[in-house]
């Protein structure tokens, strides 16, 4: 009898509580769709002299290329992708694709997810140089990247007349614009 | 001791103009009247002010394979020279009324008459139709001054701010007068054992040369070219400091000993300074005498012939120059092969005069003088598959880089030309692609460049393409296009810091430099191309920086090692294919005082 009490009770307790509000279904903002990713950026050519060195870049706002070049040393690379996902400090490899030709080259990435690789010496690097002055596309492979493919233009009469400083062999220190006094440039 | 004035043809012995603001408005007035179809100019103002350098200057830019542009002085004047379509005639004051008429009286062509002011008056014509050339202007005292003692291979360090101002005055901002008492004031300093070159050098430099000429030879400082006035002299009458810098005999016989021998001489300073001025004279005669018979051996002949234009346009003839002004328009009925405009200022790009003939390349001991206009630099593209195409490039660019280019590797390109393609892509650097096309011998001939779109990236003032075909194919005939009217160029970048002559401290290590100007107007990312070099003894200039700047304002650059720095802004403009040189500045990276 007892229990029939305790049960009633538990009931008559159970009726006061407020009704619960009627479920309604969760009201969210529209997700925002996902940002597409680029699979491809074109970037745009820079060229200069500074400290002695050559530099030239081909920047997009999702991917840069930077491009330094000392006389008689290897030209040296460096990509960055802000705001993209690099690696830091894994492998990556430089793959380029243009008229001149395809290749690869190995690289790293730093601390700061900026990779870089060098081109080989002589020759070859030269050879290079001059493929990606041409124009093509680059890509950065390895695990963990995801950055877009950076499409290089034909860097025109400006990226040749760059290259005549990024390939001066190592005696002439002083770019060939500046030999000597009898130079024009 | 130095006796009586000794007259030296006018401008020998001075040393390449150094565009000041005077000069470049002088100049630019005088290519505006060309392109507006101006049959008459006068060009007036007071000896030494420049009259005949500028003279030079203009047929430089007027120089066209197309019509025929005659220079020369007035005891060179026939009525034959009325048949050039050109006509610049130098001392045009000293010309017989007759001949003015004559002259007046051509109603076809172009005629610049350079002489003292009362040209004008004599001529009757309109002030529209007279260009004065005036004086320095005081602001462009300092770069001017720089610029003479670079060229003189003078240290500036040794001129205070104090000693360039008495030059100003003493010279009366009279360019000839003013690059003689540069020297003469070194003299005076060096001969009284002291590094700096004091106020007080200068004003005993100048003193001397009254002495010897007379009070009456410096010009009113303030004055300036009057228009008919006291500074109206016959060619004999000449300031008399032409006579302490005229050309003496290589061997001078020993000057003869005062009466009274060197104690006489030593007691009076009026006597000492005489001997000052015979020693004065007899070293600055000599160098200047030197540096006229250089220019005497780089002058073009002064009648223009088709043969004459042809031996200037090579490098080895190019003469004075100054910055990238105007360019005018075509003459009327008159166009290159092409259709493009004729008259380019050729000054713009090319080397400076004391370095064009490969022959004079290298003097030991000489710094290498700063170029007016763009540096030249010269690209070869050849197909990249064509068999042979890059050992024809090759030789190519050696020849080219024999006669002084600066040309770079040849560059294999996948989409060569069928036929040779000469490109320049900035209207002042159409002279250097004639050049050239000149130098390039039968691979080039009848390649008339060709001012090409810049594309996506601008290129570098002075940039010249020459594209290869596969095979030696024989240049395209284009018939004449079209006349255009040449755009007005941009207004050249006022340097703004470091100042002239600025001493950074140098504390080891690499450190960074913020270079500012300003240009007219809204300033572009892309307006501007900055030049920094150092110019060395033996290496020539060494590029330090050299890219369009990343803002239209300013430029960050690093400097890693002490030394002297020349820089300048080439303002450039896309729309126009044009840009301006600035002149050059220079400042010093120093070792910090311990």
């Amino acid at each position: 009898m007892t229990r029939a009490w305790s049960l009633l009770l538990l009931l008559g307790v159970a009726a006061c509580q407020a009704a619960p509000a009627p479920v309604r279904p969760v009201s969210r903002a529209p997700a925002r769709p996902a940002q597409a990713v680029p699979s491809e950026v074109e970037g745009a050519w820079s060229f200069g002299i500074a400290g002695g060195r050559c530099t030239a870049r081909v920047a997009h706002r999702d991917m840069t290329l930077g491009i330094t070049a000392s006389a008689g040393q290897p030209a040296n690379l460096s990509v960055t992708a802000p705001g993209r996902s690099l690696p830091a400090g894994r492998p990556v490899r430089l793959a380029f694709r243009g008229d001149g030709g395809s290749w690869e080259l190995p690289g790293r990435t730093n601390g700061r997810r900026v990779a870089s690789a060098s081109l080989p010496p002589g020759e070859a690097g030269h050879g290079r140089l001059r493929d990606l002055l041409g124009g093509g596309t680059l890509r950065l492979r390895g695990a963990g990247v995801s950055a877009p493919a950076l499409v290089l233009p034909d860097s025109g009469v400006s990226g040749r007349d760059w290259y005549a400083c990024a390939a001066r062999p190592a005696e002439s220190a002083p770019p060939p614009a500046a030999r000597e006094p009898g130079d024009e440039s | 001791m130095v006796a009586g004035p000794i007259t030296i043809p006018p401008g020998a012995g001075s040393a390449p103009p150094v565009p000041h603001a005077a000069w470049t408005a002088a100049r630019r007035e005088i290519l505006a009247g060309f392109a507006a179809g101006e049959h008459l100019l006068a060009l007036v103002g007071p000896p030494g002010v420049g009259k005949s350098r500028l003279l030079r200057e203009i047929e430089e830019a007027l120089r066209s394979p197309d019509f025929q542009v005659d220079r020369l002085e007035c005891v060179e004047w026939t009525e034959a020279a009325l048949a050039a379509q050109v006509l610049l005639i130098d001392e045009a004051d000293r010309l017989d009324d007759a001949a003015l008429e004559q002259l007046l009286s051509r109603d076809t062509g172009f005629a610049v008459l350079a002489g003292l002011p009362v040209l004008a008056a004599r001529l009757g014509i309109p002030p529209d139709q007279v260009v004065e050339l005036r004086p320095l202007q005081p602001a462009d005292i300092p770069a001017y001054v720089a610029a003479r003692t670079a060229g003189m291979g003078l240290e500036q360090e040794r001129l205070t701010q104090e000693s360039v101002a008495a030059l100003a005055d003493a010279s009366g901002r009279i360019p000839r007068l003013l690059n003689l008492l540069i020297g003469s004031s070194f003299l005076m300093a060096d001969m009284a054992g002291s590094r700096a070159v004091s106020p007080e050098h200068v004003r005993e430099a100048a003193a001397l040369r009254m002495d010897m000429a007379g009070a009456d030879a410096i010009p009113d400082a303030a004055a300036g070219p009057e228009p008919g006035g006291s500074v109206e002299q016959a060619p004999a009458e000449k300031p008399v400091l032409e006579a302490a810098a005229a050309p003496l005999p290589p061997d001078p016989p020993p000057a003869a000993p005062e009466p009274g021998g060197a104690e006489a001489v030593a007691a009076s300073p009026r006597s000492h300074r005489r001997l000052l001025a015979a020693v004065a004279a007899v070293v600055i005669g000599g160098g200047i005498a030197w540096v006229g018979l250089q220019g005497q051996v780089e002058r073009p002949a002064p009648a223009g012939s088709r043969a004459n234009q042809t031996q200037a346009a090579t490098l080895g003839s190019s003469t004075e120059r100054s910055g990238a002004e105007a360019a005018p328009a075509p003459p009327r009925g008159d166009a290159t092969p092409d259709g493009e405009a004729v008259s380019m200022p050729v000054g713009a790009s090319e080397a400076p005069a004391a370095v064009a003939d490969g022959a004079g390349r290298g003097e030991a001991g000489t710094v290498p003088a700063l170029p007016a206009g763009a540096m030249v630099r010269v690209v070869v593209t050849y197909p990249r598959a064509a068999p042979g195409a890059a050992q024809r490039a090759a030789a190519l660019s050696s020849e080219l880089g024999r006669a002084g280019l600066a040309v770079g590797v040849p560059f294999p390109i996948a989409n060569a030309p069928a036929r040779p393609v000469l490109s320049y892509f900035f209207r002042e650097d159409r002279a250097a692609a004639l050049r050239i096309q000149h130098l390039g011998g039968a691979e080039l001939v009848g390649a008339a460049p060709r001012l090409s779109p810049a594309g996506a990236t601008l290129p570098r003032p002075g940039t010249v393409e020459l594209g290869l075909p596969g095979t030696a194919a024989a240049p395209e005939s284009r018939p004449p296009a079209a006349q255009e009217a040449v755009p007005a160029g941009p207004e050249p970048a006022i340097l703004t810091g470091p100042a002239e002559g600025a001493v950074i401290r140098w504390d080891g290590g690499a450190r960074s430099l913020t270079l500012s100007w300003s240009v007219p107007g809204e300033a572009r990312p892309d307006c501007c191309f900055v030049e920094v070099v150092m110019p060395g003894e033996e290496s020539g200039l060494r590029e330090v920086f050299a890219a369009y700047a990343e803002a239209g304002d300013r430029q960050q650059i690093g400097i890693d090692r002490p030394g002297r720095y020349a820089w300048r802004v080439l303002t450039v403009s896309r729309a126009s294919s044009r840009y301006t040189a600035s002149a050059w500045r220079h400042f010093t990276v120093g070792e910090a005082a311990p």
